[in-house]
């Protein structure tokens, strides 16, 4: 088996194009014909395809402490206060909230416990224009969590706080 | 790995949190791979994914439209890598580009273990350079095609595949003798060893 490169760069770019599906159905042809003459381009898709074989069934899992890092220093750049204040979604702290991800069915019980908030605090009909920016704290058993509904945000506590209570 | 959800990045553009979160469920695999095949060093790059999206989420504004974001998440992965490689190369000399030379009676790649072969691939990837290095791991472990190389490195798609082309005859020379049990090559003049330290991957 040849160890050597083809003269035909034309052609060996062809063959790498169709390793990588990028090349044209009608070029197609051409290629399997250089490649039925030409041990050197054979030799090198082997190559190609040993390789990416092997490089794609390695595996590559994400550490599972990577969220846990990238969550706490989402806290920290919020702590940092280096985004502007006026996000609505940034009250809360991020990476808690980012951690404990709850349940959909959580997510709906405290949208509906939103609602429920939202409408035993809204203003009366009569009464001036609804605050925008109102914070509601509650427990809820799943620790910390906290919805943004138009007009009200609801803020849990954070379990450590709760727990350190 | 589905199309984006222009929607789903309009919202983290918006500040969405539960977006940004699907977004980083959705790439970080694809970002630590990334990480990891560049740096060959795991540790690393879970400290590059870390800094990678804490960056798209600080810097959310200048995400200027829904298509491109996985072009622009890699960009940003991408500059953190090369940083952290030129700041390696201060310290330790980068693997030259000599591939190792095959040794006469090693085993064919056939015969390896699958851990084993993706050591040898991971041992190639260490003699390219950088800019080598880049557009393979793009296009072999992230999939991507010539246009989003192009995207994510700045260049041209002729730069990219130039540059690939440049870097499969380097994987060429090093696997080929590899592949096929055939007898030893015959005795040439010996190379000097190449001295590249091996990051633990
Ligand atoms: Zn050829």
């Amino acid at each position: 088996m040849t160890d050597a490169f083809c003269t035909d760069e034309a052609a060996e770019m062809r063959l790498n194009e169709y390793v990588d599906g990028e090349l044209d159905h009608g070029a197609e042809p051409e290629l399997f014909a250089h490649l039925a003459a030409c041990a050197d381009c054979r030799a090198q898709f082997d190559a190609l395809l040993a390789f990416r074989l092997a490089a794609r069934q390695e595996p590559l899992a994400v550490p599972a402490s990577a969220d846990a890092a990238l969550f706490a220093r989402l806290d920290d750049l919020r702590r940092a206060g280096r985004r502007a204040p006026d996000r609505r979604a940034e009250r809360g702290p991020l990476g808690g909230a980012l951690r404990r991800r709850v349940s959909v069915g959580a997510m709906l019980a405290v949208a509906g416990l939103a609602v429920v908030i939202g409408t035993v605090l809204a203003p009366r009909p009569a009464a001036t224009e609804a605050p925008r920016d109102r914070v509601v704290e509650t427990v809820l058993p799943d620790g910390m969590l906290y919805v943004i509904d138009p007009g009200v945000t609801i803020e849990a506590p954070r379990a450590e706080r709760a727990a350190g209570r | 790995m589905p199309p984006d959800d222009p929607a789903l990045i309009d919202a983290f553009r918006n500040g969405d949190e539960y977006a940004f979160v699907a977004l980083y469920d959705r790439y970080k695999g694809a970002v630590y791979g990334y990480c990891a095949k560049m740096l060959l060093d795991r540790t690393a790059a879970e400290d590059l994914l870390q800094e990678t999206f804490a960056r798209a989420y600080e810097h959310r504004d200048r995400l200027l439209n829904t298509t491109s974001f996985k072009a622009w998440l890699f960009t940003i992965a991408r500059n953190q890598c090369l940083n952290a490689l030129r700041k390696r190369g201060r310290e330790v000399p980068f693997a030259p580009h000599a591939p190792e030379p095959p040794s006469p009676g090693a085993t064919p790649f056939g015969n390896l273990l699958k851990s084993e072969q993706a050591d040898l691939v991971s041992r190639t990837l260490e003699m390219l350079s950088p800019s080598y290095r880049e557009v393979v791991v793009l296009r072999e472990y992230q999939n991507l095609s010539y246009d989003e190389i192009a995207a994510v490195t700045k260049t041209t798609v002729s730069s990219v595949k130039s540059r690939l082309f440049k870097a499969r005859r380097q994987i060429g020379q090093i696997l080929r003798p590899r592949l096929h049990p055939d007898p030893p090559p015959p005795a040439r003049e010996p190379r000097p060893a190449v001295t590249a330290s091996t990051p633990t991957s």
